[in-house]
């Protein structure tokens, strides 16, 4: 696959997971931005035909949404930006499910954006997040609970596919 | 499953919508390259221990990271053939980007072989977009480097020879204008940088590409940072991650690396636990990789006059799960400088631990509940006296985030507040006659004053409670 064509299919992608894991736009531009950069830099190796490229961008990308040093380098304006973010207030939809995100412990919040909304299998989830299956349950099944409380819906039921 | 689904699509495409993300290869060509801010920032939990110096980034070339100069154009590894590898820095300080900074690489006859100026190309750095140097590959021999500053309407200009043998690394810090009386440029080889910065836990990624070391580590339960790349020292935060791997970058291989915790390899800590130099980012660590199903159960002495004590202190440890079964024995004379590490299995448990001082010497028994997540740690502290609350130990941290969140272990211990909501956490600091500060909440910390006082507490906020506490 060309990068050109990689890019237009993970892009989108990346930068909705990275804000959903982040409940930051400027992080999760930010974060896309340098997975993808860096899946251009290493392209020869990422997108040889036995490696995944979306699952090494993703990985790439949750390990930078993580990393203290992105919120840090926002802060002291160390890296300018090579996209754009318009200046409208964060007038996003759905507050009570943001807080309820946010609330979430960040590895909770990350199994679920991957598990229910990326579609991973479990053994995959584990994979980009770098923890065991079993992790990933336990975070699934606590963020369960977390969310049916904070969404009020205490019959909030989500199933853990297989991987 | 479909509701939260939808919910969730419909969040990420309003926070997408506006966000433009460049395509590397393209942005490359046509757009402004240089990156470089001044970076010396200490916020919230943070400690800078390191500092962005200024970048110079690579110009002209296609996206490779070396320019050939002279010899053959492999990237990669360090100097091969005749050619050694030189990396130039702006210094070793922040300060705004030298855009008015040429410099020119010379041959022994004075003939130019390489030209560069930081407004051309883009380099993109590894961890952090904007940093990284100047790498070139230069053939071995006498070499000069001429640097000229423009600021204003004055031009400084000077010339640093160097001897670059075949194969050496070199990092060249340039210090025109920088500081009066400096000379050109420092010298430094890329083994004095890296010196005992790697511990044994990171001898086996020394070689590797960082995306080669990220699966290596990856593979082992480990996460990496990069804390300095091609003669630069990042700022890092001082947060203590047993399963963080600090990795420094030189030319796009890994040249050092470094378990959070552990000591160098060279005379420092084994596993099992050597004394290492008593400076803070030394710290012997007693454990490797996780085993599966594990967390960390960090353990620490509180201290006396800012130091944990060590002579004349005993601790006896034992762990028992929530069946009572005995799950872990600590081994406290592992230990190093009253920090020890020990890998415990992840669940709910109890410590027990008794520990004897010269101002208790037939111990004080202790058990604290714990709780540690896979992969995760947990910090007590333990006492060495009961404090008027009766307390004699204290879980400082629930987690690996809350600890770095709170960013000072070490600090004086605050019993009793981790649990709290953060109400009750008012309530009992004003019982004690402490003042309370909320260093981050949910995740996210502020800036805050590094000054000292002992009789405030510093908590960090999850979900409406402590998670992690400690006076300083």
């Amino acid at each position: 696959m060309e990068f050109a064509e990689f890019f237009e299919q993970t892009a989108p992608r990346l930068v909705r997971l990275c804000f959903l894991t982040t409940l930051d736009r400027e992080a999760a531009a930010d974060a896309a931005q340098e997975a993808l950069s860096r899946a251009w830099r290493d392209w020869p190796r990422v997108g040889a035909d036995s490696s995944d490229p979306a699952a090494w961008t993703t990985t790439v990308a949750l390990n930078l949404c993580r990393s203290r040093w992105r919120r840090l380098a926002r802060q002291a304006r160390l890296a300018p930006r090579a996209y754009s973010v318009d200046g409208r207030p964060d007038d996003l939809p759905d507050v009570d499910l943001q807080r309820a995100l946010r609330r979430l412990p960040e590895r909770q919040r990350e199994a679920v954006v991957l598990h229910y909304w990326a579609d991973l299998g479990v053994e995959a989830c584990a994979s980009a997040m770098g923890v065991t299956a079993g992790a990933v349950k336990q975070h699934l099944s606590r963020a369960r609970q977390r969310l049916a409380a904070e969404l009020g819906e205490p019959d909030l039921e989500l199933e853990v596919e297989s991987p | 499953m479909n509701d939260l689904r939808e919910r969730l699509d419909r969040l990420a495409d309003a926070a997408a919508e506006g966000v433009d993300v460049a395509r590397p290869d393209q942005r490359q060509a046509g757009r402004p390259w240089w990156r470089t801010e001044p970076a010396l920032v200490a916020v919230g939990a943070l400690v800078v221990v390191g500092v962005v110096t200024a970048a110079i980034l690579v110009g002209g070339d296609d996206g490779d990271n070396d320019v050939a100069v002279g010899g053959d154009a492999g990237g990669g590894s360090a100097g091969q053939g005749n050619d050694a590898v030189v990396a130039v820095t702006y210094g070793d300080s922040s300060g705004v980007g030298p855009l008015g900074l040429q410099l020119r690489f010379l041959d022994a006859d004075g003939a130019v072989i390489a030209e560069r100026s930081p407004s051309e190309a883009e380099r993109g750095a590894d961890d952090i977009a904007g940093t990284g140097g100047i790498v070139l590959r230069v053939p071995a021999g006498e070499l000069g480097l001429e640097a000229t500053l423009q600021q204003g309407g004055d031009t400084e200009s000077c010339t640093q020879p160097f001897t670059a043998a075949p194969g050496d690394r070199l990092i060249l810090r340039v210090q025109l204008g920088l500081a009066a009386g400096a000379e050109c440029a420092q010298v430094q080889s890329v083994d004095d940088w890296v010196a005992d910065r790697t511990g044994p836990t990171g001898e086996s990624y020394i070689g590797l590409t960082r995306a080669e070391a990220d699966e290596q580590a990856r593979a082992a339960g480990l996460t990496t940072r990069v804390v300095g790349v091609d003669g630069m020292d990042l700022v890092v935060t001082m947060d203590l991650r047993t399963d963080r791997l600090n990795l420094m970058l030189f030319d796009g291989v890994v040249v050092a690396a470094q378990l959070d915790g552990e000591g160098p390899a060279a005379g420092g800590a084994e596993p099992g636990g050597v004394e290492c130099p008593p400076n803070p980012t030394c710290r012997t660590i007693v454990i490797g990789p996780l085993p599966a199903d594990h967390g960390t159960l960090t353990i620490e002495l509180e201290p006396v006059d800012g130091t944990p004590p060590v002579e004349g202190v005993t601790v006896a440890l034992e762990v028992y799960d929530s069946h009572g079964e005995l799950v872990a024995e600590p081994d406290w004379s592992k230990s190093a400088e009253g920090l020890l590490f020990a890998p415990v299995p992840a669940g709910r448990m109890r410590l027990v631990s008794v520990t004897s001082s010269p101002s208790v010497p037939d111990g004080l028994r202790c058990e604290t509940p714990i709780e540690v997540q896979e992969g995760d740690s947990v910090r007590v502290t333990l006492l060495l006296a009961e404090d008027e609350s009766g307390a004699c130990a204290s879980v400082a941290a629930v987690s690996s985030d809350a600890d770095g969140l709170l960013g000072m272990p070490g600090g004086l211990p605050a019993p009793g507040f981790v649990g709290l909501t953060e109400d009750e956490a008012v309530e009992v600091a004003a019982t004690r006659g402490w003042t309370i500060r909320v260093l981050a909440r949910d995740g996210e910390g502020g800036a805050r004053t590094d000054d000292y006082q002992p009789e405030r507490v510093n908590l960090v906020i999850e979900d409406g409670r402590v998670t992690a506490a400690a006076r300083s």
